[in-house]
């Protein structure tokens, strides 16, 4: 792992969803309804008439919210509102984090796409079986790397040697927590592959 | 590697949550207890009552604008402020140099092109590298460079970080001084598929 401190923070700010989006998104809605309030508060106090309701309208309209309103209404009023409420609550906490890994390194923040891993471990599955780019398939997730192989119809094909490659390859990037490998062979061949 | 405010983001994204939660409960309540539903009316026509009162008792001269009004539309400015102030403060801090220093001589100032320049010359003959981009960065405590590596498709990045650190250790060297960095080892354009970390 990374030694000095900032390296630290800026790996885990590169891994980690700034949640720049979202709060780009409430703010530019919250502004938008405070800018119409703003204008509708003005006009009413300058006896213009309203964009669309006065702010006096909006009160009286506030306070017999539920005389006009059916209870199934509010209900769906008020779930909708707390469905919303839980999605902003979790973006604001949970860890958010990208598809990315940390590698090892003494001196900066060394950070991965898995993408980049996924390719690696694929290119290393493919030279220890033989086959051809369009025969592998790898996905890395946070704690596991899933390795399909679709062998050549007829040709044997030495599952744990691949499975040694694509384990000696991740061992060298030295992620902590090490990626569980699976190396999957599909019982359907390639043919001509 | 950018400045953006990610606590603050975090505490005004979940405050709003729990104020939409709060107002939702408080709407489906008084859909399902009528007692609520009149609760809600009283109190808002009482309130509404106690505004008006209020509105009434600090008029602006004879305009007929009470200046409650004024400081509500105050204080609506002012929120607006503040939120496009967060809202511009997402992803800055980009900068054009990478470090200050004062002497009693004078002040010497390193440029962001000479590490970009030393960095790019460094990494220049690694064929498994298909792009490179060097920026610095105003981060907290000083100055900070990133870079990102587009790699080939297939290229192992043990090997490309190994690279990025000669080319790092060359720049130490050269400022005679340890600035953060940060690597970050990408797929290349064109080996970029449709879902993330999974290549055909």
């Amino acid at each position: 792992m990374s030694t000095t401190l900032p390296a630290r923070r800026v790996a885990r700010r590169t891994t980690h969803s700034s949640r720049a989006m979202a709060s780009v998104v409430t703010a530019a809605l919250l502004i938008l309804v405070l800018v119409w309030v703003g204008a509708e508060t003005v006009l009413s106090a300058l006896d213009a008439p309203a964009l669309l309701v006065s702010s006096v309208e909006m009160g009286e309209w506030l306070i017999a919210v539920p005389q006009h309103t059916t209870s199934a209404g509010l209900v769906g009023a008020g779930v909708g509102l707390v469905l919303i409420g839980l999605a902003l609550v979790l973006v604001g906490i949970l860890p958010g984090r990208r598809p990315r890994h940390v590698l090892p390194s003494e001196r900066s923040a060394m950070v991965v796409d898995d993408e980049v891993i996924a390719a690696a471990l694929s290119r290393a599955a493919r030279k220890a079986a033989g086959l051809l780019p369009g025969q592998v398939t790898t996905a890395v997730r946070r704690r596991g790397v899933d390795v399909r192989l679709r062998p050549t119809s007829g040709v044997a094909l030495d599952q744990a040697a691949v499975e040694e490659a694509v384990r000696h390859e991740l061992a060298s990037y030295g992620l902590r927590p090490e990626p569980a490998v699976r190396v999957h062979v599909s019982n359907r061949g390639v043919v001509g592959g | 590697m950018n400045g953006t405010p990610r606590s603050l983001n975090r505490l005004l994204i979940t405050l709003l949550g729990v104020w939409l939660i709060a107002a939702g409960t408080l709407t489906a309540a008084a859909g399902l207890n009528p007692s609520i539903a009149q609760a809600w009316s009283r109190t808002g026509t009482d309130t509404w009552a106690w505004v008006l009162e209020q509105l009434r008792s600090a008029p602006m001269g004879d305009t007929g604008i009470s200046w409650w009004t004024v400081a509500l539309v105050g204080l609506v400015v002012l929120a607006i402020l503040l939120l496009l102030r967060w809202m511009f403060s997402q992803g800055g801090g980009r900068s054009d140099r990478l470090g200050v220093r004062s002497t009693s001589s004078g002040t010497t100032t390193v440029d962001h092109s000479l590490a970009a320049r030393a960095i790019r010359e460094a990494m220049e003959g690694d064929g498994e590298v298909l792009s490179l981009r060097v920026s610095s960065w105003k981060i907290k405590g000083g100055y900070g460079v990133q870079m990102v590596v587009r790699a080939r498709r297939g290229a192992s990045p043990r090997r490309i970080a190994a690279t990025a650190e000669e080319a790092i250790a060359g720049l130490d060297t050269l400022l005679g001084e340890l600035i953060p960095i940060l690597v970050h080892i990408r797929a290349g354009p064109r080996s970029r598929s449709t879902r993330t970390g999974r290549p055909r």
